[in-house]
Protein backbone atom coordinates (compact mmCIF):
# COMPACT_ATOMS: atom_id res chain seq x y z
CA UNK A 1 0.00 0.00 0.00
CA UNK A 2 1.45 3.39 -1.01
CA UNK A 3 1.20 5.74 1.96
CA UNK A 4 3.02 8.74 3.38
CA UNK A 5 4.82 6.40 5.80
CA UNK A 6 6.94 5.01 2.98
CA UNK A 7 10.46 6.34 3.14
CA UNK A 8 10.97 6.33 -0.60
CA UNK A 9 8.83 5.52 -3.62
CA UNK A 10 9.47 6.15 -7.29
CA UNK A 11 7.41 5.96 -10.45
CA UNK A 12 8.67 6.40 -13.98
CA UNK A 13 6.99 6.36 -17.38
CA UNK A 14 7.92 7.36 -20.92
CA UNK A 15 5.68 9.43 -23.18
CA UNK A 16 5.71 10.82 -26.67
CA UNK A 17 6.72 14.48 -26.83
CA UNK A 18 3.56 15.30 -28.77
CA UNK A 19 0.98 17.70 -27.37
CA UNK A 20 -1.58 14.89 -27.42
CA UNK A 21 0.41 12.97 -24.80
CA UNK A 22 0.25 15.70 -22.16
CA UNK A 23 -3.17 14.96 -20.71
CA UNK A 24 -2.38 11.26 -20.30
CA UNK A 25 0.83 12.05 -18.44
CA UNK A 26 -0.89 14.58 -16.19
CA UNK A 27 -3.64 12.08 -15.46
CA UNK A 28 -1.04 9.48 -14.53
CA UNK A 29 0.64 11.86 -12.06
CA UNK A 30 -2.80 12.76 -10.72
CA UNK A 31 -3.50 9.10 -10.03
CA UNK A 32 -0.19 8.79 -8.15
CA UNK A 33 -1.11 11.82 -6.04
CA UNK A 34 -4.51 10.29 -5.38
CA UNK A 35 -3.01 6.93 -4.36
CA UNK A 36 -0.69 8.77 -1.96
CA UNK A 37 -3.60 10.78 -0.54
CA UNK A 38 -1.67 14.00 -1.12
CA UNK A 39 -3.40 17.27 -0.21
CA UNK A 40 -5.36 18.83 -3.08
CA UNK A 41 -2.94 21.75 -3.35
CA UNK A 42 0.07 19.48 -3.73
CA UNK A 43 -1.65 17.23 -6.26
CA UNK A 44 -2.66 20.32 -8.22
CA UNK A 45 0.87 21.73 -8.11
CA UNK A 46 2.40 18.53 -9.48
CA UNK A 47 -0.14 18.30 -12.28
CA UNK A 48 0.03 21.91 -13.37
CA UNK A 49 3.84 21.89 -13.40
CA UNK A 50 3.92 18.69 -15.47
CA UNK A 51 1.35 20.11 -17.88
CA UNK A 52 3.42 23.26 -18.40
CA UNK A 53 6.74 21.43 -18.73
CA UNK A 54 5.41 18.90 -21.24
CA UNK A 55 3.49 21.53 -23.21
CA UNK A 56 6.70 23.52 -23.46
CA UNK A 57 8.57 20.49 -24.82
CA UNK A 58 5.80 19.70 -27.30
CA UNK A 59 5.54 23.25 -28.62
CA UNK A 60 9.17 24.37 -28.56
CA UNK A 61 11.41 21.38 -27.98
CA UNK A 62 11.85 20.04 -31.49
CA UNK A 63 14.11 17.01 -31.18
CA UNK A 64 17.77 17.32 -32.03
CA UNK A 65 19.02 15.87 -35.27
CA UNK A 66 21.28 12.85 -34.93
CA UNK A 67 23.85 11.31 -37.25
CA UNK A 68 23.37 7.76 -38.45
CA UNK A 69 24.55 5.52 -41.30
CA UNK A 70 21.56 6.75 -43.28
CA UNK A 71 22.57 10.38 -42.75
CA UNK A 72 21.18 13.03 -40.44
CA UNK A 73 17.71 12.45 -39.06
CA UNK A 74 15.62 13.87 -36.24
CA UNK A 75 14.74 11.52 -33.40
CA UNK A 76 11.09 11.60 -32.38
CA UNK A 77 10.55 13.90 -29.44
CA UNK A 78 10.32 11.86 -26.26
CA UNK A 79 9.65 12.71 -22.62
CA UNK A 80 10.40 10.62 -19.54
CA UNK A 81 8.54 11.54 -16.37
CA UNK A 82 9.41 10.30 -12.92
CA UNK A 83 7.91 10.99 -9.53
CA UNK A 84 10.12 10.46 -6.51
CA UNK A 85 8.48 10.61 -3.11
CA UNK A 86 10.32 10.82 0.20
CA UNK A 87 9.14 11.82 3.64
CA UNK A 88 9.98 15.49 3.17
CA UNK A 89 9.52 16.16 -0.56
CA UNK A 90 8.16 15.06 -3.90
CA UNK A 91 10.40 15.45 -6.91
CA UNK A 92 8.90 15.55 -10.38
CA UNK A 93 11.54 14.96 -13.04
CA UNK A 94 10.88 15.65 -16.71
CA UNK A 95 13.58 14.63 -19.20
CA UNK A 96 13.35 15.23 -22.92
CA UNK A 97 15.52 14.86 -26.03
CA UNK A 98 14.70 18.31 -27.37
CA UNK A 99 16.70 21.43 -28.01
CA UNK A 100 18.49 23.01 -25.04
CA UNK A 101 16.19 25.20 -22.98
CA UNK A 102 16.92 26.20 -19.38
CA UNK A 103 13.47 26.86 -18.02
CA UNK A 104 14.89 27.82 -14.62
CA UNK A 105 16.41 30.95 -16.22
CA UNK A 106 13.65 31.75 -18.69
CA UNK A 107 11.79 35.01 -18.20
CA UNK A 108 7.99 34.82 -17.84
CA UNK A 109 6.05 36.71 -20.50
CA UNK A 110 5.26 40.21 -19.25
CA UNK A 111 1.68 41.46 -19.30
CA UNK A 112 2.60 44.92 -18.04
CA UNK A 113 1.34 46.70 -21.14
CA UNK A 114 -2.23 45.57 -20.50
CA UNK A 115 -4.61 44.05 -23.02
CA UNK A 116 -3.49 46.56 -25.64
CA UNK A 117 -0.09 44.97 -26.04
CA UNK A 118 -0.38 41.53 -24.46
CA UNK A 119 0.53 38.56 -26.60
CA UNK A 120 -1.10 35.35 -25.45
CA UNK A 121 1.41 32.60 -24.68
CA UNK A 122 4.52 32.21 -22.56
CA UNK A 123 2.48 32.23 -19.37
CA UNK A 124 3.48 28.81 -18.11
CA UNK A 125 6.87 29.78 -16.71
CA UNK A 126 5.34 31.96 -14.00
CA UNK A 127 2.92 29.17 -13.15
CA UNK A 128 5.70 26.60 -12.71
CA UNK A 129 7.72 28.94 -10.50
CA UNK A 130 4.69 29.71 -8.38
CA UNK A 131 3.65 26.10 -7.76
CA UNK A 132 7.05 24.40 -7.42
CA UNK A 133 9.10 25.01 -4.28
CA UNK A 134 12.35 24.45 -6.16
CA UNK A 135 13.18 24.22 -9.84
CA UNK A 136 16.45 22.76 -11.11
CA UNK A 137 17.66 22.42 -14.67
CA UNK A 138 20.51 20.41 -16.13
CA UNK A 139 21.61 19.75 -19.66
CA UNK A 140 21.99 16.05 -20.41
CA UNK A 141 23.78 14.23 -23.24
CA UNK A 142 20.50 13.77 -25.05
CA UNK A 143 18.49 16.82 -24.05
CA UNK A 144 17.10 18.54 -20.98
CA UNK A 145 16.32 17.51 -17.43
CA UNK A 146 14.06 19.59 -15.18
CA UNK A 147 13.42 18.73 -11.56
CA UNK A 148 10.51 20.39 -9.80
CA UNK A 149 10.43 19.86 -6.04
CA UNK A 150 7.40 20.10 -3.80
CA UNK A 151 8.08 20.19 -0.07
CA UNK A 152 5.73 18.14 2.15
CA UNK B 1 -14.66 20.98 -20.48
CA UNK B 2 -18.21 22.28 -20.86
CA UNK B 3 -19.29 25.78 -21.86
CA UNK B 4 -22.76 27.26 -21.37
CA UNK B 5 -23.96 30.84 -21.78
CA UNK B 6 -26.80 32.90 -20.39
CA UNK B 7 -27.82 36.47 -21.14
CA UNK B 8 -28.65 37.92 -17.73
CA UNK B 9 -29.71 41.45 -18.65
CA UNK B 10 -27.94 44.82 -18.83
CA UNK B 11 -26.03 43.52 -21.88
CA UNK B 12 -24.23 41.06 -19.61
CA UNK B 13 -23.54 37.52 -20.78
CA UNK B 14 -22.43 34.92 -18.30
CA UNK B 15 -20.19 32.22 -19.74
CA UNK B 16 -20.01 29.26 -17.38
CA UNK B 17 -17.10 26.87 -17.80
CA UNK B 18 -16.82 23.55 -16.02
CA UNK B 19 -14.12 20.91 -15.97
CA UNK B 20 -10.42 21.13 -16.72
CA UNK B 21 -9.23 24.10 -18.75
CA UNK B 22 -6.03 22.34 -19.79
CA UNK B 23 -4.69 21.75 -23.30
CA UNK B 24 -7.59 19.49 -24.28
CA UNK B 25 -10.14 21.76 -22.63
CA UNK B 26 -8.80 24.89 -24.28
CA UNK B 27 -8.77 23.28 -27.72
CA UNK B 28 -12.35 22.13 -27.19
CA UNK B 29 -13.84 25.53 -26.33
CA UNK B 30 -11.54 28.00 -28.12
CA UNK B 31 -13.66 28.62 -31.24
CA UNK B 32 -17.01 28.78 -29.44
CA UNK B 33 -15.58 31.01 -26.71
CA UNK B 34 -14.18 33.50 -29.23
CA UNK B 35 -17.41 33.52 -31.24
CA UNK B 36 -19.37 34.49 -28.12
CA UNK B 37 -16.84 37.07 -26.98
CA UNK B 38 -16.98 38.86 -30.33
CA UNK B 39 -20.78 39.11 -30.23
CA UNK B 40 -21.38 40.25 -26.65
CA UNK B 41 -20.52 43.44 -24.80
CA UNK B 42 -20.09 42.58 -21.12
CA UNK B 43 -18.83 39.11 -20.28
CA UNK B 44 -18.57 37.40 -16.90
CA UNK B 45 -16.67 34.14 -17.26
CA UNK B 46 -17.72 31.95 -14.35
CA UNK B 47 -14.74 29.80 -13.32
CA UNK B 48 -16.28 28.39 -10.13
CA UNK B 49 -16.61 24.92 -11.70
CA UNK B 50 -13.19 24.93 -13.36
CA UNK B 51 -11.05 22.52 -11.37
CA UNK B 52 -7.77 22.96 -13.25
CA UNK B 53 -6.25 25.77 -15.30
CA UNK B 54 -3.08 25.57 -17.37
CA UNK B 55 -1.38 28.26 -19.43
CA UNK B 56 -3.10 27.23 -22.65
CA UNK B 57 -6.40 27.79 -20.88
CA UNK B 58 -5.13 31.20 -19.79
CA UNK B 59 -4.30 31.91 -23.40
CA UNK B 60 -7.98 31.30 -24.24
CA UNK B 61 -9.07 33.73 -21.51
CA UNK B 62 -6.53 36.40 -22.49
CA UNK B 63 -7.40 36.12 -26.18
CA UNK B 64 -11.06 36.52 -25.27
CA UNK B 65 -10.44 39.52 -23.03
CA UNK B 66 -8.33 41.16 -25.73
CA UNK B 67 -10.98 40.55 -28.41
CA UNK B 68 -13.65 41.94 -26.09
CA UNK B 69 -11.54 45.04 -25.32
CA UNK B 70 -10.95 45.60 -29.05
CA UNK B 71 -14.73 45.36 -29.50
CA UNK B 72 -15.32 48.03 -26.80
CA UNK B 73 -16.49 45.35 -24.40
CA UNK B 74 -15.23 44.11 -21.05
CA UNK B 75 -14.54 40.66 -19.67
CA UNK B 76 -14.16 39.62 -16.03
CA UNK B 77 -13.33 36.31 -14.36
CA UNK B 78 -15.90 35.24 -11.78
CA UNK B 79 -15.24 33.18 -8.64
CA UNK B 80 -12.20 31.06 -9.55
CA UNK B 81 -11.34 28.19 -7.22
CA UNK B 82 -8.32 28.68 -4.94
CA UNK B 83 -5.71 26.84 -7.04
CA UNK B 84 -7.06 28.28 -10.27
CA UNK B 85 -6.82 31.79 -8.82
CA UNK B 86 -3.27 31.09 -7.65
CA UNK B 87 -2.35 30.10 -11.22
CA UNK B 88 -4.01 33.22 -12.63
CA UNK B 89 -2.12 35.48 -10.22
CA UNK B 90 1.16 33.60 -10.84
CA UNK B 91 0.90 34.54 -14.51
CA UNK B 92 -0.23 38.09 -13.58
CA UNK B 93 -3.49 37.57 -15.46
CA UNK B 94 -5.30 39.42 -12.66
CA UNK B 95 -3.46 42.59 -13.71
CA UNK B 96 -5.11 42.59 -17.13
CA UNK B 97 -8.41 40.77 -16.48
CA UNK B 98 -10.31 41.65 -13.30
CA UNK B 99 -11.15 38.78 -10.94
CA UNK B 100 -14.49 39.33 -9.19
CA UNK B 101 -16.39 37.49 -6.44
CA UNK B 102 -19.99 38.12 -7.50
CA UNK B 103 -22.11 39.69 -10.20
CA UNK B 104 -22.46 42.93 -8.25
CA UNK B 105 -18.71 43.41 -8.40
CA UNK B 106 -18.79 42.47 -12.09
CA UNK B 107 -21.40 45.16 -12.78
CA UNK B 108 -19.22 47.76 -11.07
CA UNK B 109 -16.30 46.77 -13.30
CA UNK B 110 -18.58 47.05 -16.32
CA UNK B 111 -19.56 50.56 -15.15
CA UNK B 112 -23.27 49.67 -14.76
Amino acid sequence: MATKQRVHSEWRRDFSGAIGAVSGAVGWVGSIASDLHLPDGQAYAMQVCLEELMANVAMHGRALATQSDQGESAEPLKVSVSVDVTTDRITLTVEDNGRPFDISRAQPRSVEGGLDSVRPGGLGIGVIRSFADNLKYSRTETGNCVKAEFLR
Amino acid sequence: MQLTTADIGNEITKISLSGRLDIDGALKIDDEFMDIVKQKKFLAVDLSEVSFLASLGMRTLVSGAKASWENNGKLVLLKPQENVEKALRAAAIDTIIPIVRDMGEAERVFGL
